[in-house]
């Protein structure tokens, strides 16, 4: 139904998209997921050309919308867009913002456009607010009539984005009931959203966009369960990370430990757990393996803290021969090591060390 | 010829002091009897000045105590203060060579100054012998003495071009007619008479195959040209009209600023002007001047002072009693105003033909103003750069321009050729001065509206200028009709102005008046409640416009409409259902 290839988007001083291709099926529900500013509302906007594509091609059943010349907004009727901040026309009430658009652009007589549109206010449980004005009306009851809004126009897609963000957390389940109970009816979403559990429940399929691309896509399964790649299981089990490439000739101890500080502080990191984690930097990575490495190599240190459950996981990789830093460590540092972690796993393959401790 | 009057004024005004033909002083005077009191205390005043030098005093006023007698008795008041007609400029020179100290403020009519002068505002101003005495019939505070000017010719004024020329030629041979057949001297006389009946003046149409000209004047020095009953009249009119009759040409008269009048034969607006002008060394290397229809002597107008001003103070018990009478006589006289302003010569039609004049123009220049303001705003918000460019030099130059300045240039420069009328110059100028206004004002409001509404309008599939109309813009009139309103207003007030220009509005119908009636008080302040009153309903047109787009009222109406269709079935079951 909708083809992308190769979109690119450019600002003056960024570049949110740099080579998008994805299909698109009809009946797909496609949640966007990804980290803030990673060019999913972008992406969006520029498939009903809100945003012009710097590069690349949309087509659309076929037919190119980003070619000169194109009929956008036929195009755009075949398309509903659900925006963060509602965007209901301020002057017109609720009943007239389903109404016009429909009056004016699929020509229905007044009457047809009424029935419909009081109709659809019944679905998302408005029909009480028909003559209110927008501005009394709370964000949830906004979201679900510019639902409505969209959904008059019969469009064949309905783009998404982010419906819930500018929503109080109170609000947020009657407009994710509304978009749901669409699912069901089998139309084609594309929806951009930070709420990981409705993606994973609604969605056929799953796009993860980092650094300018879909970085990873798959179903719900694949990307939630069985993420393949690091970035997405960073984002998909909210990892805050922390990176550190240390070589043993510029090596700056005290620079690195208050890195570190500062990393198990901005995270919340507990009192215990921050001294159980540097007291294994300090004598893992510091004691037994800089000291050990040849000065040519270089250590790759990620740390990754998770808020809930999985705790701070440090893994270390570094190059030169097979070295396992528990190997002749010292029986006090080793037992001392033991009560800081959960677990220590060594691996050598293809040249390459790594290292992963559970901190306790 | 000027002696000539002279003695027929001194005539007419011994006459008045005979006691046996009272009848005549009222009639002559158009004044009530209390003049004759006055005159009374005149002589009296007389006995002890009659040491005085007299001999620059018109023999009418020898009676009366002046506030001076002579321009050497005017010299040494070091705070002298003059009024001069604008456009006046070699009564202008003569006048700082004779009284060297006095301050001169300008004005722009004869009448105004006369009020003041009677008021003792101003110390005197300078004019032809026959307007201040006509001024003096009007107001019997007025006097005036000899200044020593030599006596001027009074000319028709023409383009230095052929056409002119030719025409000046034409109308000196009817004047040179007239003269001759003694005609000149009746015309003389019916306007400095007081046969009002008489004083009618008819402007011919053009024979066929023959032209009509275009005669500027400044109406505002009777007797010479003047408006009575809403036209143009005067012996200079009179004279001019008759003559062009003979010759068969139509003549069209022009009544403009008296400063504009030279201006626009200059420019080729008019085809001639006939002004009370006199032939000073100027005009003479400017223009072509006909032969003179009359001779004036500039004279100086000076203040009589009456009972009222010599008067010592009240003592305290006669106070209250004298108030009462001021409050009684407070009633009669603005009957009077009333009826002086409005009532005599029907010149209530003055007014009201100039409140439609004013309207008439605030209206179109406003939707010309805002159709103008609209592109200009459509180009501020264009993307592309010089087009932007151009409205914002617009919109300053327009904001930096006084409107008085941009009408006038439009006026006597762009349009002077064109021949169209004063109005539309008007409608347009107003409109530029307006369009810059709200250009800036519909662009701050429609950049007050989120772009969001925009966006939905195009995904629903809006077109972009359709969006813009459908969506935007009403949303944005409600950010800036309340600014626009008053900006409407200032414009209704604006219109004021156009005086300048030879359009005949309210205020120019008030200045009219005021030369007519020498009053200021009571024509001024109804004509400001008049504009307050034209300000006031315009404003509720607005404010109802104004309410149609607040969508929370249309909404009630809407809730009022489905209550009434409700209503049917309900109240139908209701009656079927009573038992």
């Amino acid at each position: 139904m909708i083809s992308i290839r190769h979109l690119k988007k450019v600002f003056p001083n960024v570049t949110p998209l740099l080579d998008v291709n994805a299909e698109i099926e009809k009946g797909d529900i496609i949640s966007i997921i990804g980290p803030s500013g990673t060019g999913k509302s972008t992406f969006l906007r520029c498939i009903n050309r809100l945003e012009d594509p710097t590069a690349g091609e949309i087509l659309i059943d076929g037919k190119s919308i980003t070619a000169p010349g194109a009929d956008i907004p036929s195009l755009r009727r075949k398309m509903g867009m659900v925006f963060q901040s509602f965007n209901l026309f301020n002057h017109l009430t609720i009943l007239e913002n389903i109404m016009v658009a429909q009056v004016d652009l699929l020509h229905r007589s007044k009457k047809e456009a009424y029935e419909k549109a009081m109709a659809l206010l019944h679905t998302v449980g408005l029909a009480d607010k028909a003559l209110d004005l927008p501005e009394e009306l709370s964000g949830g009851q906004k979201q679900r009539a510019a639902i409505a809004r969209t959904l008059a126009m019969d469009p064949e897609i309905v783009l998404f984005d982010e419906p819930t963000s500018a929503l109080d957390p109170t609000m947020v389940g009657e407009v994710l009931a509304v978009i749901r109970n669409l699912a069901k009816q089998g139309l084609t979403m594309l929806i951009v959203t930070h709420e990981m559990k409705f993606a994973r429940d609604i969605s056929t399929r799953i796009f993860y966009m980092d650094q300018g691309v879909i970085y990873e896509e798959g179903t719900p399964e694949q990307i939630f369960d069985n993420p393949q790649k690091d970035r997405t299981r960073q984002f998909i089990r909210r990892l805050k990370v922390f990176e550190e490439v240390i070589l043993p000739s510029t090596f700056d101890y005290m620079g690195t430990v208050n890195r570190l500080y500062a990393f198990a502080e901005k995270n919340q990191v507990s009192k215990r757990m921050s001294r159980n984690m540097l007291f294994a930097f300090e004598e893992m990575v510091v004691q037994s393996i800089l000291n050990r490495l040849p000065v040519t190599e270089e250590i790759h240190m990620v740390m990754e803290y998770s808020g809930e459950g999985d705790g701070l996981v440090i893994k270390v990789e570094y190059g030169g021969e097979a070295l396992n830093p528990q190997d002749g460590m010292d029986e006090v540092p080793r037992k001392f090591l033991e009560l800081a972690t959960n677990t220590i796993v060594h691996n050598y393959s293809g040249g390459k060390n790594t290292v992963e401790l559970r901190i306790r | 010829m000027l002696l000539r009057f002279l003695f027929l004024a001194c005539l007419i005004l011994l006459g008045c002091n005979e006691p046996e033909k009272p009848i005549r002083s009222t009639d002559l005077l158009n004044d009530s009897p209390s003049t004759v009191s006055v005159r009374d205390e005149g002589e009296k005043v007389m006995d002890t000045t009659s040491a005085v030098d007299l001999k620059d005093v018109p023999p009418q006023f020898r009676d009366k105590k002046l506030k001076y007698n002579s321009i050497a008795e005017m010299n040494k008041n070091e705070n002298l203060r003059l009024g001069m007609q604008t456009g006046f400029v070699f009564v202008d020179k003569e006048t700082r060579r004779l009284l060297p100290k006095a301050k001169i403020d300008y004005y722009k009519s004869t009448p105004d100054m006369a009020y003041l002068v009677a008021n003792g505002k101003l110390d005197g101003f300078i004019n032809d012998e026959p307007v201040i005495r006509y001024a003096a019939l009007e107001n019997p505070n007025l006097g005036y003495i000899h200044a020593g000017f030599e006596p001027m010719d009074i000319v028709a004024v023409f383009p230095k071009k052929e056409k002119g020329r030719s025409l000046r030629d034409e109308l000196n041979t009817y004047i040179e007619k007239y003269r001759a057949s003694g005609l000149l001297d009746s015309i003389d006389n019916l306007w400095l008479g007081h046969d009002e009946t008489r004083k009618v003046v008819d402007f011919p149409k053009a024979k066929e195959g023959k032209p009509t000209f275009k005669m500027a004047t400044s109406a505002i020095n009777p007797p010479f040209e003047y408006i009575k009953d809403g036209k143009v009249v005067g012996y200079e009119m009179d004279l001019m009209a008759r003559i062009f009759a003979e010759m068969g040409y139509g003549l069209e008269v022009h009544d403009v600023a008296f400063e504009s009048v030279i201006l626009g034969v200059e420019t080729g607006m008019y085809d001639f002007a006939v002004a009370t002008l006199s032939t000073t060394p100027a005009f003479k290397e400017k223009n072509f001047l006909s032969n003179s229809f009359y001779v004036s002597e500039c004279v100086m107008a000076v203040q009589i002072l009456d009972e009222k001003n010599v008067l010592p103070p009240a003592k305290n018990g006669v106070a209250s009693d004298s108030a009462a009478i001021v409050e009684e006589g407070l009633i009669a006289s603005l009957k009077s105003s009333f009826v002086r302003t409005f009532v005599m010569e029907s010149r209530w039609k003055l007014v009201t033909n100039g409140i439609w004049v004013t309207v008439y123009i605030s209206i179109l220049s406003a939707l010309f103003g805002t159709v103008l303001g609209f592109l200009i705003c459509l180009m501020r918000l264009s993307k592309i750069r010089i087009v932007d460019a151009i409205a914002i030099t617009y919109i300053r130059i327009l904001q930096g321009t006084p409107s008085v300045v941009l009408l006038m240039i439009l006026f006597y420069v762009v349009f002077a050729r064109t021949g169209i009328d004063g109005v539309w110059v008007a409608v347009i100028g107003f409109g530029m001065n307006f369009g810059a206004y709200v250009s800036e004002m519909m662009r701050t409001g429609i950049e007050a509206v989120d772009k969001g509404q925009m966006e939905a309008a195009l995904a629903l599939g809006y077109t972009k200028p359709r969006a813009f109309f459908k969506i935007v813009l009403p949303q944005a009139a409600r950010h800036f009709l309340p600014v626009y309103q008053g900006e409407f207003i200032s414009l209704v007030k604006m219109t004021s102005i156009v005086g300048y220009i030879a359009i005949q509005d309210l205020t120019k119908a008030s200045d009219i008046i005021r030369s007519r009636t020498y009053e200021a008080f009571f024509p001024l302040v109804t004509t400001a409640i008049i504009y307050f009153a034209i300000a006031w309903f315009l404003t509720r047109v607005l404010t109802a416009m104004q309410k149609r787009l607040d969508p929370s009222r249309r909404r009630n109406r809407l809730l009022r409409h489905s209550r009434a269709q409700h209503c049917h079935p309900r109240c139908h079951s209701g009656g079927a259902t009573p038992r």
